[in-house]
């Protein structure tokens, strides 16, 4: 049993009542005694600190042999993290360009590594990552690196439930970008704020906040901005449910963005899951073929090919998925702890819809693993309540998950993405 | 120069705050009790410790405990520190850390150090002083702040800026300060409601570290400037108080004063 720890009844300090890059560390409270995500923290913290420093002194008050020595000596701590560890590859980058004190360098080095801890559910060593980036970026008039840390720091606490914080930076990243001239940006903003909206409940504000912008959009004849309204639109209206009204909105987005633009595959994904839920299987399988082809981010590809053989699965066609499943198995599994969990746990997911269980059992404890290992919480929440449901039901076969009748527009838009993935099929 | 309360057992890490703080005093502690007491005793600017200089105590709980009892004192924290550890003197009041990697990169630990003992009292006194009095006079006073718990008396302070007495007497009455010894009798109460804002300190330890022969001596010279009842305030309010009745007793230069919106 632990012993009784006075230190851990105090509440946490505030930022600047302790010492620098503290707030990195954050993330291990009542996880004290986790050595794993000890290390990973006390890492992050070495890590920022030649940044605070910089920070405080000046890019030129600190001599270069003493800056040297201090990221040397976090060089050689890297070796706590695997090889295959992507967070180990972000931090060396990241140390090269605190040698190389460029502003832009060390703001795009420190959004990296935070997002790297965002992605974990690191969202405290994430935050202060992004602070000590936007830092930067005032002192040294970066005004679209600022613009995107304060839209970052906007997503950490909407993260946390943490409304007023979230709108407040959701709200400045958009002045900001309104300010620079920068429309989508303002856009980004606004939807992100709307998103916040979405969150507390209040369904209404978001959409008026997303047809302001739509409609300013259009009177700027500015399609990418009524695109981000109408992509944001559409996970707005899959969140509460109006499954036509989220397809509607996200082909109109889909119309409005440039067919290598990386938005248009969110919409995509967000788009099947809507797709699934009204029983549009071949709607949803040519979304996720776009995404999988055409996507140049590894999440969204990986995302893609894995629920292409989930949504087999869910519509009972057990061959199919075990193709699928198989096809993804055969080649190298994924060096990224990140997308293997995302591999794993779709595939557990799969495996439970058609009531392989013990299939679904190894894939939900390889993902359990590989999260553990590579200290990605939000991913090991996932992957063990996942398990946890399973062995709450295995054996029980309940009713399948109800679908939501298809209305004609719906299907008609569904029409439409297959001709889509028909299109990108011919081309290749 | 500073003073500075070390608890550093190993050779190395002597050495290496030694060539950090060459223009410093360090007393050096065996133990945290004796660090504690020689902060109590000695007007200490910053302590140094090893987390863990006392095999099987908990570093992180005396960290707590030194910056309950003396939260105006920073403190850092050596060693070789873990994610736990580190979380925790966040918490405990550490004012800043030497990881075991840094504690061999002399600029790194000499800019900690140098951050540590910075008098903010002498900058708040100079803040509060700033547009009443031109910058001869607040060097006047700040070379009085660095050397107020040495004793420094009027013919001292003169002698450090080669004047005589009847001399630094009409500078001051130039430039708008209070007289000398009222000078130095306002820092000796302001350094002396500083510092018993720490809960760790005693009135008579502080009278001590200001020159005073006991704490009834130092009680009566709170009285005659700040008034009030005999025993001596322990609040920020009422520093900020004493204050405010010294920057009124300096008359103030006429030009600067003028030239105010």
């Amino acid at each position: 049993m632990a012993r009784y720890d006075r230190i851990a009844t105090i509440p946490p300090p505030r930022r600047e009542d302790t010492f620098a890059g503290w707030m990195t560390l954050r993330d291990l409270t009542g996880r004290e005694r986790d050595q794993q995500l000890g290390r990973r923290a006390r890492l992050r913290f070495l890590a920022l600190r030649p940044v605070q420093r910089l920070l405080r002194r000046g890019l030129s008050g600190v001599s270069a042999r003493s800056l040297g020595m201090q990221v040397d000596s976090v060089r050689n701590e890297l070796s706590f993290l695997s090889a295959d560890d992507p967070e180990r590859d972000r931090l060396m980058a990241y140390l090269a360009e605190v040698g190389g004190r460029t502003p832009a360098g060390l703001v795009n080095a420190t959004l990296d590594v935070g997002g790297s801890a965002e992605a974990a559910g690191h969202t405290y060593a994430a935050e202060e990552f992004y602070r000590t980036g936007l830092e930067i970026t005032r002192l040294h008039d970066l005004t679209e690196l600022g613009i995107r840390s304060l839209r970052r720091l906007g997503r950490i606490h909407l993260a946390r439930g943490e409304w007023d914080a979230a709108i407040d930076f959701y709200d400045r990243s958009a002045i900001l970008a309104e300010a620079s001239g920068d429309l989508v940006g303002w856009a980004r903003g606004r939807r992100g704020i709307a998103a916040v909206r979405s969150c507390m409940g209040d369904a209404e504000e978001a959409r008026w906040i997303l047809d302001a912008v739509a409609t300013r959009g259009r009177d700027e004849a500015a399609p990418m901005v009524e695109a981000m309204a109408a992509a944001g639109r559409c996970t707005l209206e899959r969140h509460e449910g109006e499954l036509e009204a989220a397809v509607e909105a996200g082909w109109a987005a889909l119309q409005l963005m440039d067919e290598d633009e990386e938005p248009r595959n969110a919409v995509l994904l967000e788009m099947a899951s809507c797709f699934r839920r009204m029983g549009l299987r071949s709607a949803a399988e040519a979304s996720y073929e776009i995404v999988a082809v055409r996507s140049a981010w590894p999440e969204h590809r990986m995302e893609a090919r894995v629920e292409h053989a989930v949504v087999a699965a869910e519509m009972d066609s057990v061959e199919a998925f075990r193709s699928r499943r198989d096809w993804l198995l055969e080649g190298r599994a994924p060096g990224d702890p990140h997308l293997a969990c995302l591999l794993h746990l779709g595939l557990g997911h799969g495996c439970m819809a058609i009531g392989d269980h013990a299939e679904a059992r190894h894939h939900l404890r390889q993902a359990i693993s590989t999260a553990r290992d590579a200290g990605l919480d939000t991913m090991l929440t996932r992957a063990e309540a996942l398990l946890s449901a399973l062995e709450r039901n295995a054996g029980v076969t309940g009713p399948p998950r109800a679908r939501v009748p298809a209305p004609e527009a719906a299907r008609r838009i569904a029409r439409d993405v297959e001709s889509l993935g028909e299109a990108l099929v011919q081309q290749d | 120069m500073a003073l500075i309360a070390a608890l550093l057992p190993a050779e190395a890490q002597r050495q290496a705050l030694g060539a950090a703080a060459p223009d410093h005093d360090v007393v050096w502690a065996v133990d945290w009790r004796e660090l504690m007491r020689t902060v109590k005793a000695r007007p200490a600017a910053a302590a140094v410790a090893d987390l863990h200089a006392e095999k099987g105590k908990d570093g992180v709980l005396r960290v707590h405990r030194f910056s309950e009892r003396f939260p105006l004192t920073p403190i850092l924290v050596w060693g070789d520190l873990d994610g736990r550890d580190l979380l925790r003197l966040g918490k405990a009041g550490a004012t800043d850390v030497v990881p075991g990697g840094d504690a061999d990169n002399a600029d790194l630990v000499t800019e900690m150090v140098c951050d540590a003992v910075l008098d903010r009292l002498a900058d708040r006194i100079d803040e509060a002083l700033d547009g009443r009095v031109g910058p001869e006079a607040r060097e006047l006073v700040r070379s009085g702040t660095a050397r107020i718990a040495t004793g420094l008396q009027v013919p001292d302070l003169a002698r450090a800026h080669g004047l005589s007495v009847s001399t630094l007497e009409r500078r001051c009455d130039q430039w708008g300060l209070a007289t000398p010894g009222r000078l130095l009798l306002w820092l000796r109460i302001l350094y002396g409601l500083r510092w018993l804002l720490e809960p760790g300190r005693s009135v008579e330890s502080v009278s001590g570290q200001l020159g005073y022969s006991s704490g009834a001596a130092f009680r009566r010279a709170l009285k005659a400037t700040v008034g009030g009842r005999s025993t001596p305030p322990r609040t920020a309010d009422a520093f900020e108080r004493a204050l405010e009745l010294f920057v009124a007793e300096c008359p103030g230069d006429p030009s600067l004063l003028a030239a105010r919106p």
